[in-house]
């Protein structure tokens, strides 16, 4: 069926111009590997997790976390199709579960993304501080360094300095290598000289604390859902997206395996952690030392910086979205909505949140507070809890708003992936709120372990309120939640797809729909279509003469085939005519193998043919004209006129294309359209077969058309509203 | 080069917008707008040009054709004529998003060219400091150019102004595109002129209001897109 619909369909202009800049499945991909960093997590995140968790079943974690992704996936990645605003997770919860919970799910994003992005100031300065010692001998306090970073971001943000792309990949592609280079070292240089297997032994992740490795894994993934940014902007919407974010768990969920087993292979299952307790960040680089030249070492530690630096800048980047998105909606001050007059950029979102920041690190500098195990590991399992939250509440979401979409993706996608990801997400939360504890260090009854889930139960609470508040007290401002920069236009952009164009008086405008979708035989690719030019004159006549052929009335009408064929398209020529100049409507689908000529009959008989009918007729017809003049007054006769309604003067497929479904498809289209604006309906079944389906389709029998002389008999049909 | 004799021929609406965004002071033209909000607001002001002229019509955030009679401008019937061309190519009709988003890939340039070609603009040759060619262009008179803002201006702070719906047009697109803000009248007396926009942009013809609304949705999601 794809080639079908494809047939008649010469290329566009926009479409190309459009497609043109829009993104493939490895750019995609690129974005999303580079926003989770894997040598932040490989070089800073392992590491950190061995040592504050002191769990050896990190490797484990790491997989398990990558399947709860992939499952995630499926679902967010299929609503992602269906809605706008789409790269704000909080978007998601609006659609699927309501304004309100849509509200305190973008307190918990935005308190989350701060959270991990401030955190990473934390390692950052200690890696920069840790570089400039090795290179420079030289004693930077690390608020130095994670200050000097700080300003860099907040400028870049600001002005939103375009980093060329090449530049990026290259970096990236470099970052993995640097990665997967120690990981080779590593495996091939195993402590004792046997390779072990200890940490991706999965008894070794079910132990006490293992809650907390779970967060550590969550924490290295959380950019990877930000995929969905892309999705209007990707080649085909349908499927870039969703193969990019697979590719990209798949790829980010090795890498990170692979490098914390890596890391316990070489110090030995034994000593992993205690390795990792005392040398912190440069752990990764130390033990590469001694089998990689100095070189190789220094350019890790640089890609380590820069690998840090675009995490700190997609992390920034996504909370200046949020409060841009928020100002816009009007959630949170207008003024957040405000672009940079000379680069565009949510300027207002970005300087509050560097205001933040530099908030957090005056603090946490003055406070004397361990860089990498209080800001870093503890900034960023806030971060990653957060961010399990809202993936918890989005996988709901996304069932909730299918719940009223049945007719759209697979049962997969719309149900079953949503709510398993749901469950897993959900054991997940409670054994990383269970053992909160460990990440912060405290022993399992220390009230302080409660102290960071409370934060986040206090800031969704807010958010409710915040959105109750709205509801009762803006209520212009509540409709409008979720909306982001469309806001102003008060719908989604995305709503538009697929919807019906119900034109009311304006002439030549077409119209056309995806109403073919409900309908389980005809394949999405096909669409319907209202005509309004006379270009298709001849097409239309064509389709309904082939499809007409055999029918009763025509084999009354004239029986000899060979010269019903050579009237027939001439004859249903004046039909489709007097419809496409202006008097009726044609739909067609879009491959051109059903047509169906509509009139609309506000006061009695509709205007189905042209002033100058009859003498058009006879020149066509000759000998036949009677039989064609008695069957069109009986049928006029016959014509209800009491009330408003639409007449259904022809439908008729192609007989190669019949027993497809795309005639009811067709019918359906029209008629869920009508029944909207409640418009009764009225047609003449030629034959019984018709009689049936018309029948399915809500049409009762209100009379039949008798024709004089042997003519055929035809079922008067009504469809009410 | 000849020139077109009788009455200077009209500054269009998409012209106007052009005129507005550009600071003339400093004698070449500096861009009082970011690049997606000068595309995006020029992309739009191309489509009011031909709701204005009756051509087109947006229903249900489509853009519907009215009229097929030619444009008198060639800008407008290129634009015009790509919206005929979709007609027959297209499922259905485009969104005004994909028609801006479409339009601004080009309106500048145009929009710049039109104005060159009516003598409101002119080139000036110039080169960069380290080679190679740099034309800057610069307004014939600087009257004439500052005139939309000059017109925008009575438009809002004068209650009882004609409310055109041309000029109102106009005045909801500079809204739409952020332009407002950058001029040098707005922020003493923003609080007024704000709630005076609100209802004026409510007032417009629903074409042309959708049209400011689009424009100004689309404005923000490149803000929040992909740079």
């Amino acid at each position: 069926m794809a080639d079908l619909a494809q047939l008649s369909n010469p290329p566009s202009k926009v479409s190309y111009v459009l497609a043109a800049n829009r993104l493939g499945v490895a750019s995609v991909v690129f974005f999303i590997v580079a926003a989770a960093a894997p040598l932040t997590t490989a070089a800073g995140g392992v590491i950190a997790g061995y040592a504050v968790t002191g769990v050896l079943g990190l490797p484990v974690a790491y997989a398990v976390v990558a399947l709860i992704f992939a499952v995630f996936a499926v679902g967010y990645v299929a609503m992602s199709r269906h809605i706008t605003n789409a790269g704000a997770l909080y978007t998601y919860v609006v659609h699927g579960l309501g304004r309100i919970p849509g509200v305190g799910a973008s307190f918990v994003a935005l308190l989350a993304y701060n959270a991990m992005q401030i955190g990473l100031y934390g390692i950052f300065g200690t890696a920069l501080s840790n570089l400039i010692a090795t290179m420079f001998a030289a004693a930077v306090p690390w608020w130095v360094c994670a200050l000097a970073g700080w300003a860099v971001i907040g400028v870049v943000g600001v002005l939103r300095v375009d980093v060329n792309g090449r530049v990026l990949a290259a970096l990236l592609i470099a970052e993995c290598l640097v990665v997967v280079g120690y990981d080779l070292v590593f495996v091939t240089h195993p402590a004792g000289g046997e390779l072990t297997f200890d940490t991706i032994d999965p008894a070794n992740l079910v132990t006490v604390g293992w809650g907390a490795t779970l967060a550590v894994a969550i924490a290295g993934f959380v950019g990877l859902e930000g995929g969905a940014v892309f999705a209007e902007e990707t080649k085909d919407p349908r499927r870039t997206v969703a193969r990019a974010t697979y590719i990209g768990i798949a790829f980010i969920g090795v890498i990170y395996t692979l490098s914390s087993w890596a890391l316990s292979v070489i110090t030995g299952p034994g000593n992993v952690v205690a390795a990792a307790r005392q040398q912190g960040t440069m752990l990764l680089f130390n033990l590469g030392a001694g089998y990689v030249g100095r070189l190789v070492t220094d350019l890790g530690q640089i890609l380590f910086i820069t690998s840090l630096f675009a995490a700190l800048l997609s992390f920034h980047n996504t909370v200046a979205r949020y409060l841009f998105s928020l100002g816009r909606e009007q959630v949170l001050p207008r003024g957040l909505g405000s672009t940079h007059h000379r680069t565009g950029s949510p300027y207002a979102g970005s300087l509050t949140q560097s205001a933040l920041a530099l908030l957090v690190l005056i603090i946490a500098a003055t406070g004397g507070a361990d860089p990498v195990v209080q800001l870093f590991f503890i900034g960023t399992n806030i971060g990653a809890f957060g961010v399990l939250v809202l993936m918890t509440a989005t996988s709901f979401a996304v069932i909730a708003y299918f719940q009223r979409r049945t007719d759209v993706e697979s049962e997969w996608r719309r149900t079953l992936a949503p709510a398993l990801a749901g469950v897993l997400l959900l054991v997940a939360l409670a054994v990383v709120l269970a053992n909160f504890h460990a990440l912060l260090g405290v022993p399992p009854d220390d009230p302080r372990g409660w102290v960071v889930p409370a934060h986040f139960a206090a800031v969704a609470v807010a958010g409710l309120l915040w959105g109750w508040f709205l509801r009762i007290q803006r209520p212009a401002v509540y409709r409008t939640i979720g909306l982001g920069a469309n806001r102003v236009t008060g719908r989604a952009i995305s709503e538009l797809d697929g919807q019906t164009v119900v034109i009311a008086a304006a002439p030549s405008i077409v119209d056309g729909t995806g109403g073919a979708r409900t309908m389980a035989p005809v394949r999405t690719e096909l669409t319907f279509q209202r005509l309004h030019t006379k270009g298709e004159v001849d097409t239309v006549a064509g389709v309904l003469a082939e499809a007409l052929h055999p029918d009763e009335p025509g084999e009354w009408l004239i029986p000899d085939p060979y010269v019903r064929a050579q009237v027939y398209p001439a004859f249903f020529r004046i039909h489709a005519l007097h419809a496409l100049r202006g008097a009726g409507e044609v739909y067609v689908s879009s491959d051109r193998s059903a047509v169906a000529i509509w009139y609309p009959a506000p006061y009695g008989v509709p205007d189905a043919g042209p002033a100058d009918y009859d003498a058009q007729l006879a020149a066509i017809t000759g000998p036949y004209l009677p039989r064609f003049l008695a069957l069109d007054s009986a049928i006029q006769a016959a014509h209800p006129i009491d009330k408003a309604h639409h007449y259904l003067s022809f439908l008729g497929v192609r007989p190669s294309h019949q027993g497809r479904g795309i005639g009811s498809a067709l019918l359906t289209h029209r008629l869920s359209d009508l029944h909207r604006r409640g418009i009764p309906t009225y047609l003449e079944a030629t034959n019984r077969r018709n009689l049936a389906l018309f029948l399915h389709h809500g049409f009762t029998v209100i009379g039949t058309v008798r024709v004089p002389d042997g003519g055929p008999t035809m079922y008067r049909m009504w469809r009410g509203i | 080069m000849s020139r077109r004799l009788g009455p200077p021929p009209p500054v269009r609406l998409a012209d106007q917008l052009f005129l507005a965004a550009h600071d003339h002071d400093s004698g070449h033209l500096q861009a009082r707008l970011h690049k997606a909000g000068l595309e995006l607001g020029l992309a739009g002001a191309l489509l009011a040009e031909l709701v204005l002229e009756r051509r087109i019509d947006v229903q249900h955030g489509r853009i519907v054709l009215v009229s097929r009679a030619p444009m008198d401008d060639i800008l407008g019937q290129t634009v015009l004529g790509d919206i005929i061309t979709e007609l027959h190519v297209a499922r259905q009709p485009h969104t005004v998003r994909v028609w801006l988003v479409y339009l601004r890939h080009s309106a500048v340039v145009q929009v710049r060219n039109r104005l060159c070609f009516s003598g409101i603009l002119q080139e000036v040759p110039g080169r960069r400091w380290w080679g190679g060619a740099a034309n800057t262009y610069r307004a014939a008179d600087i009257n004439q150019a500052l005139g939309p803002e000059a017109a925008v201006y009575s438009l809002l702070v004068h209650e009882h102004a004609t409310n055109t719906v041309p000029a109102m047009a106009f005045a909801a697109l500079a809204d739409a595109s952020g332009l407002l803000p950058r001029l040098a009248w707005w922020r003493e007396q923003r609080v007024p002129l704000r709630r005076r926009l609100a209802r004026l942009r409510a007032e417009l013809p629903p074409a042309l209001r959708e049209l400011a609304d689009q424009t100004e949705a689309a404005i923000g999601d490149a803000v929040v897109g992909r740079p």
